[in-house]
Parts: structure tokens; sequence; C-alpha cells
């Protein structure tokens, strides 16, 4: 007997964009009325409980995305490639957040626009070097199948790729100057606290928007398959067009099988 | 070292600071709203699909025959280019 | 004692047939590509030459006729990169075209044999390479003697060209059957060289000063040996769900 209980992704949407909400408030009030000024930069250190979280979950996507092509080459589930997917494509956009935040403070701290004594945007520079070639490997291939084969295969070597490469860069910039940016260790009670928190307002809204668009692209595709099963049987499916987004081709309005969970 | 750091590292005064950490939280919130416009649009385009979907399904039932395809294909916005 | 049958031989088992181990194969596939690459001359040649035009570009670009230590090593191992994605672009493009790629799969041998054969062909290629390219660099550009600083140097390029032929390779794999292979190969390749470049020319730059050259750091070589293994074994591991079709 098989359960035919559809694949929800929006279940849980609400409670987690709700806790986002809550946590980015606290962060925020506490970033700006609780910790404390710091001696050396004063204000502008406050753009760091937003910069270094958005590079921790930027960082952890990009290995998540890497975890989750692994399942899919391990279940060749088109579930799989299209979360890691989701996670890549946001942590793209982490990255550039990251990558902007950083190179606001560097103005402000040191006057240009971008350092190359701080290690950590370096090497986010490197890592969105290599990502940004995600899209277009993908719009490259048209066989949904190879594509999501070969996507996955590059989503396991970048996420790889990602911590070599934050050891590689912070050996060769050790010698040049302290670092002044980014450094997480030796937070004082009350800095550590409001760091902690955003961080865990950042994660969620990470998860939140991951979840977010998973559930946008499944009811796409719940709609197409829709539309196709009114259009007739008879009726040729209309050919997609070629996209970089992987399709959800197996999902049909009634009876997508269940695995247990409502979606991730 | 406290001292070199204080040397090298020029801490701006609190009026021009506030303008780079603000500039900072707006990047963070423009690149949020962005997102939600991107997915009203979505949204907008999705509510259109359902009622065209609704609309084929009642032409569908009252003859319990698939209406006819170049209605359903026309009205395709998967398609991108111009049927070849 | 007619009308008896002898008593029935002992049944022959029937052992499946085990595909040959892999190193024949690998040795059977590298010498098709050495021979190929020695009869056709795609890669190999070119790769050289652009080697050698681009230290006469880098001397007009830098107003320079020599270089040392930081200079020198960017400079050498910038140029050694850019002629090995030459020969990355060029590695898997006969095996596409022609069906290598097929008749590669139908045979009952261990796949892993392709990418062992293939990152040993790059290998040879970037020797040969280095070969022509840090003579002519020694000769055009750089302002310090070039035996002293062989050793260290030698050790360092092996490293570096193993982590260039692995990831080259990989590269070289993914990109070869999509549409913008020429533009996505390199595109993909270069932020994985990073490390490479770093390690290597970190490592390489004390060696190429004329006063009291250095040696290189064990910590660059130990990066560079690092990356090495872990994308071979990542590479290794993933290269198989590139050639299914």
């Amino acid at each position: 007997m098989e359960r035919t209980r559809p694949i929800v992704y929006g279940k849980g949407l609400r409670p987690l964009s709700i806790a986002t909400v809550v946590a980015m408030a606290v962060s925020l009030s506490l970033v700006f009325f609780y910790a404390p000024l710091e001696a050396e930069q004063g204000f502008l250190q406050k753009i760091f409980y937003l910069h270094v979280p958005l590079a921790i979950v930027a960082l952890c996507g990009f290995v998540l995305g890497g975890l989750l092509a692994i399942q899919h080459l391990r279940t060749r589930d088109p579930r799989w490639d299209m979360r890691s997917y989701v996670v890549i494509h946001m942590s793209l956009i982490f990255a550039v957040g990251t990558l902007i935040t950083g190179s606001i403070w560097a103005k402000g701290s040191w006057g240009h626009w971008w350092v190359w004594s701080e290690p950590t945007l370096v090497s986010f520079l490197i890592v969105f070097l290599l990502y940004a070639t995600y899209q277009p490997l993908r719009f490259a291939i048209e066989d949904p199948e190879r594509q999501s084969r070969y996507a996955s295969v590059f989503a396991i070597t970048a996420g790889a790729f990602v911590p070599m490469n934050f050891i590689a860069v912070r050996l060769s910039t050790a010698y040049l100057h302290p670092r002044v940016l980014g450094s997480t260790s030796n937070l004082p009670g009350p800095m550590a606290l409001t760091f902690v928190v955003s961080l865990a307002a950042i994660s969620l809204l990470f998860a939140t928007l991951c979840k977010y668009e998973l559930t946008a692209k499944h009811t796409r595709a719940q709609i197409r398959a829709l539309r196709r099963r009114l259009a007739g049987e008879s009726a040729a499916a209309p050919p997609r067009a070629r996209s970089a987004a992987p399709s959800l081709q197996h999902v049909t309005a009634m009876s997508a099988r269940a695995t247990g969970s409502s979606a991730p | 070292m406290l001292a070199a750091a204080l040397a090298e590292v020029p801490a701006l005064p609190l009026h021009t600071a506030g303008k780079y950490v603000a500039g900072a939280y707006i990047v963070l919130f423009a690149l949020v709203l962005i997102y939600v416009a991107i997915m009203a649009i979505r949204l907008s385009r999705i509510e259109r699909d359902l009622g065209e979907l609704l609309s084929m399904s009642e032409n569908a039932a009252p003859d319990g025959a698939p209406p006819s395809t170049a209605h359903a294909g026309s009205q395709d916005p998967e398609r991108e280019s111009a049927p070849a | 004692m007619s009308g008896v049958h002898a008593p029935p031989r002992a049944p022959q088992t029937v052992r499946p047939a085990r595909p040959p181990r892999l190193w024949p194969t690998v040795r059977a596939l590298l010498r098709k590509e050495l021979l190929v690459e020695l009869r056709t001359l795609e890669s190999v040649p070119g790769m050289s030459l652009f080697a050698v035009a681009t230290f006469v570009l880098f001397h007009f670009a830098l107003n320079r006729s020599s270089v040392e230590g930081d200079l020198a090593a960017g400079i050498l191992w910038v140029t050694l990169l850019f002629a090995a994605i030459l020969g990355v672009n060029r590695l898997f493009v006969a095996d596409a075209e022609q069906g290598g790629f097929d008749g590669f799969l139908l045979a009952p041998v261990d796949r892993s044999a392709m990418f062992v054969s293939k990152v040993l062909t790059l290998l040879a290629f970037l020797v040969v390479l280095e070969l022509v390219a840090v003579p002519a660099f020694a000769l055009l550009l750089l302002g310090s003697p070039l035996p002293p600083a062989l050793p260290g140097l030698l050790a360092t390029l092996a490293l570096g060209d193993v982590g260039v032929a692995v990831i080259g390779t990989l590269v070289a794999a993914m990109a070869v059957r999509t549409r913008a292979r020429d533009l996505l190969g390199p595109l993909l390749a270069l932020p994985l060289f990073v490390p490479i470049v770093i390690g290597g020319a970190r490592a390489t730059s004390p060696l190429l000063v004329a006063v009291h050259p250095g040696t290189p750091a064990i910590r660059w070589l130990l990066t560079l040996g690092l990356y090495d293994l872990l994308f071979g074994l990542i590479a290794y591991a993933l290269f198989d769900f590139l050639l299914e079709d």
C-alpha cells in the first residue's frame, strides 16, 4: 500500500519565518543597544555582527550544497539535486552580501574599498568566482539528468575546495598584516552573546529563504504537471525552455510519493 | 599590540562610521527585499496559472473530454520563445 | 563395460570474467594518448610556444629585462597555468568528438582507468612544457642563476603539476560535453588553481633570488601535497559519474 500523501515543502515555513523575524529583531536590538563599543574601531565595528555571520552561513551553505549533491549521486533522486541547487544559489547571494559588507567595512577601516590583507574577503572572492560558474555550467548542459549529475560533481568538488581555499589563503596572508576585521576569538561576554544571536538570526534567514525558494519551485512544477494532466494525455507536453534549474518532472499533482517526511 | 593596531587603523568618529554601518545593514535589507519582490512576481504568475487551470478544468468537466490542445498550448507560459 | 557412461568429469567452474586490472588498462590507454600526441602534436608544441610568447609579452608589459623573487615566481607560475589550460581544453576533445567515450564505456575495463590515464597524460604534457618553458624563462627574464634553484624548483613544480593535472582532468571532463566548453573549462579551473598558485609561487620565490637564495618553505610544499592528495581522491571518486551516459 503506497502512501500518496504529496510532499509539501511549505510545511513549517510559517513558524520558521516567525522565528527568523524574532531572531533578527532581537539580534539587531542587541547589536545597537547592548553590545559595547569596541576600543579600536568604535561604531564601525558593528558591521562585524553582520559581515561575519553572513560569511559563516555562506560557507556552511556551500559545504552543505556539496553534501546534498553527494546524496543526489548516491540516490539519484532529483529532489536532492533541487535542494543542492537552491542551497548553492542562496549561499552565492549570501556570499555577495559578505563581499559587499566586507568591502564597506574595509572602506571604513582602511580607506580602501578592497584590501588583500583580509583573508576572509580574499577567500570569498575566489569562492564567489568559482560558484559563479555553477549556473553557466548547468545552463550549458541540456539533458536534465546529465545536468543534475554534472552539477552534483561540481558541487562536491567546490564544496571540498572551500575549506582548502580558506586554509591556503589564510596561510598566504599570515605574515602581512595582523587581522583586524574578522577576528572572532577573545570576544568579551556581551559581544560574544550578540555575535551568537546574530549568527542564529542569519542562519534562520538562510533556512527560511531556502525553504521559500523550494516551495516556490515545487509549486511551479505542480502547476506544470496539472496543466499537462488537464491538457490531456494525448497532448504532447510543451517543451520546457532550456533552463539551469533542475526540473521536477517526476512531480505529478496527485501521486507524488511521500518519503516519510515533508520536505526539508 | 593595541597601540600598534591603533596606529595602523584610524577609527572613524561616530558620525562618519554611522554611515558605513547603516550602508552595510541597508545592503542586507535590500537583498532580502529584492528577494521578496522576486517572490511576489512569481506568486502573481502562479495565481494567473491557477486561474487558467481552473478554467481549463471547468471546460473539461462538463463534457468529460480534455479541451482542445490548441487552447491549452497557446497559453502556456513555460514557452519562452515562440514555438518552432 | 559398454553402455556404462564414464564417470562424469568434474564440472568446469565458469569463473565470471574479471575485468583486467587497473594498471594494464592504464598503461594501454596512456600509450594510446602519448602515441596520438606524438603523431598529431596537437597540444604540447602549442603549450610550449604559448609559454615562450607569454614571457615576451611580460617583458613588454612590465617593461623589465629581468625579474627576481616574487615577481619571477609569479610570472613563471601564471604562465605555466595558462599554458596548462590550453592542454586541458584539448584533453578530452578527441574522445568527445570521435566516440572515444562510448568505446571506452563498452570495454570491460575499470572505469577509473580513464581518469588515471588522462591525469598521467596531462602530467606528461606539463613536464615537457616545463622542459621548454623553464629554460626559456631563465634565458629571457630570470635575473638570478637557475642551476642552484633547480632542486627546489623541480620539487615544487612536481607537486604543482600533480595538482594541475588532477584538477585539469576533472574540469576538462566536466566541460567537454557542454556547449561553451572552451570558456567553461578555464572558468572552472582558475579558481580551483588558486591554492596551487599560492603554494607554488610562495615556495618558489625565495629560490629565484640572486643574492642569498633560500629554500622553499616546507609549509607551502605541504599545502601543495595536501591539496594534491585531497583533490586526487575526490576527482578519482567523482570521475565515474561524469562518464556514464
